[in-house]
Formats: structure tokens, sequence, C-alpha cells
């Protein structure tokens, strides 16, 4: 029984790493955060603070990873606040028959240095994480991801 | 009305299976509001490259994602590993924009400005 828990809560874990990560590394455009509810994404998130409680055996280290976790959370809510207001952007932009080439170039190049410079805090908070984890722990969670990395990818999928 | 299609297209990147159903979207509108002629042949043909460059986008975007996974895999992996995907991904999504760019604008060429506003019109 509690092995079965266990297994859930590292499916948990596994299920919001991938698209979490994803949405980083692909500049926030895998899977749309603003397409999920963000009391939704509110509720995974205290479910994965509770499996960091529960996989990571010393509660100091594990301490740490919910705040980290907490700060993941946050730099997803700042982005998908961001994304909503590019797409408006973009949108406005595109409606608009006399657009120029220039200044979508520009309206690019602002939203791509506002979609890196969130990206770079999602990539400190994992690499923080990976130092928070042990270096033991951390396959399990990886071995979490490889079994569920189908439905993730199709949860990033039907996301977008 | 759909959400403009070039919004999609230059946030770029994974969501591309639904940025090909909205330009499949956009291609079902064209239908309506412009008449069987070349020029709506010639505003077709540029929606299919669009498809096509996306498509394309996926697979390289599929390449990328498994670096990444290996990436998240490694307990131990560099910020080299990481800064080296980035300018991967940096470079694709350059020239992903790039191509959009031109072909939003010989798209819009390809349509009058009463088409064009009717097409995307907000809603």
């Amino acid at each position: 029984m509690n092995k079965f828990k266990r297994s859930n809560r590292h499916k948990t874990v596994a299920a919001l790493l991938l698209p979490l990560v994803t949405i980083f590394i692909l500049g926030g455009c895998s899977s749309s955060p603003e397409d999920k509810p963000i009391e939704v994404q509110a509720q995974s998130f205290d479910a994965l603070r509770d499996t960091a409680t529960a996989v990571i055996s010393d509660p100091e280290r594990a301490n740490e990873a919910v705040g980290l976790i907490t700060q993941f959370e946050d730099i997803i809510i700042k982005t998908q606040i961001d994304r909503a207001e590019h797409r408006a952007r973009i949108k406005a932009l595109n409606a608009d028959y006399d657009a120029t080439e220039a200044e979508f170039t520009t309206l690019l190049a602002n939203i791509n240095e506002e979609q890196d410079a969130n990206r770079e805090i999602a990539v400190d908070i994992r690499r923080n994480l990976a130092l928070v984890v042990s270096a033991d722990e951390w396959p399990g969670i990886v071995k979490a991801l490889d079994d569920t990395r189908g439905e993730s990818f199709s949860t990033l999928q039907t996301a977008n | 009305m759909l959400i403009a299609l070039l919004t999609i297209i230059l946030l770029g990147g994974g969501g591309s299976n639904v940025l090909i159903a909205d330009i499949q979207f956009v291609e079902e509108q064209l239908k309506v509001v412009m008449d069987k002629t070349d020029e709506r042949k010639a505003a077709l043909a540029t929606l299919n490259e669009m498809t096509k460059r996306t498509k394309q986008r996926q697979k390289i975007l599929g390449k990328i994602l498994k670096q990444q996974k290996k990436l998240v895999a490694d307990h131990n992996s560099s910020p080299a590993g990481t800064d080296k995907l980035w300018l991967e991904l940096t470079a694709e999504r350059t020239e992903f924009h790039a191509d959009m760019i031109k072909l939003r604008f010989a798209f819009k060429d390809q349509l009058s400005r009463e088409d064009w506003a009717e097409i995307f019109k907000p809603g």
C-alpha cells in the first residue's frame, strides 16, 4: 500500500517536472501555461510539495526543496501572466494590416528577452533542486519521470 | 474567432499541433472570404508553407526535447549542457521567427485589407 502511494507520488513529480521544465526549455511555448487555470496548478504544486516532503529523507533538505518548488511555482505563474500579455501584443500587431516587419522583429525581440529571463530563473531553480535532492534520491524521481513520459508528452500536446 | 494566426506562430514552438489546427482554420476562413481564384490558390499555398515549416520545427524541437530529457535525468548535468541546448534553441527560434515573419508578410500581400480584417477580426 505504502509502496503504491510512493509510486504515485513519484508519478506526480514526474508528470509535473517534464512539462514544467519543457515550458522553459521551449520558451514557454510547449505546454501553454495560460491554458491551465492557476488554481488547478496550485493544487498540483501542493501535491509536489507533499511529494518532496515524503521522498526526501532529510527534513532540512526537504524544506529547502519545498522552498525551491514554491519559487518554481512563482516563476510558472509569472510566465503564464507574461505569455497572456505576449499573445495579446502579437495578436494586436498581427491584426494591423499596416504593421511593419520591423515592428514584428522588435516585438519578438522584447518577448524573447522576457521569456529567456524567466527561463534562466527556472533553470537556476532546477539546478538548485538537484543540489538539494541527493544523487540517490534523484534516480527514483527520474525513473518515475520515464514511466510517465508518454503521459506527460500527451499532456503537453493536448494542453497546447 | 480564432486567436490570430500569428499570435501562436510567433510565440513558436511546441504548440505546433494547435498551430497547425489554427492554420487549417485560417484556410477554411480564407475559402469563405475569398472567391475561388488564382489569388486564393496562392494564399492557400503560403499557408501550406507555414504548415510545412511548423512541422519541420516540430521535428527539431522533438530532438531538443530528447536532449533536455537527458539533462533532466542526469543529476550532475553541467551548466555547459544546458547552455548548449539554449544556443540550439535560440538559433532555431530565431530562424523560425524569421521564416514565419516572411511568410506572414507574403500571406498579407496576397490578401486585401478587407479580407485580412475579416479573417483576423477580434472575437
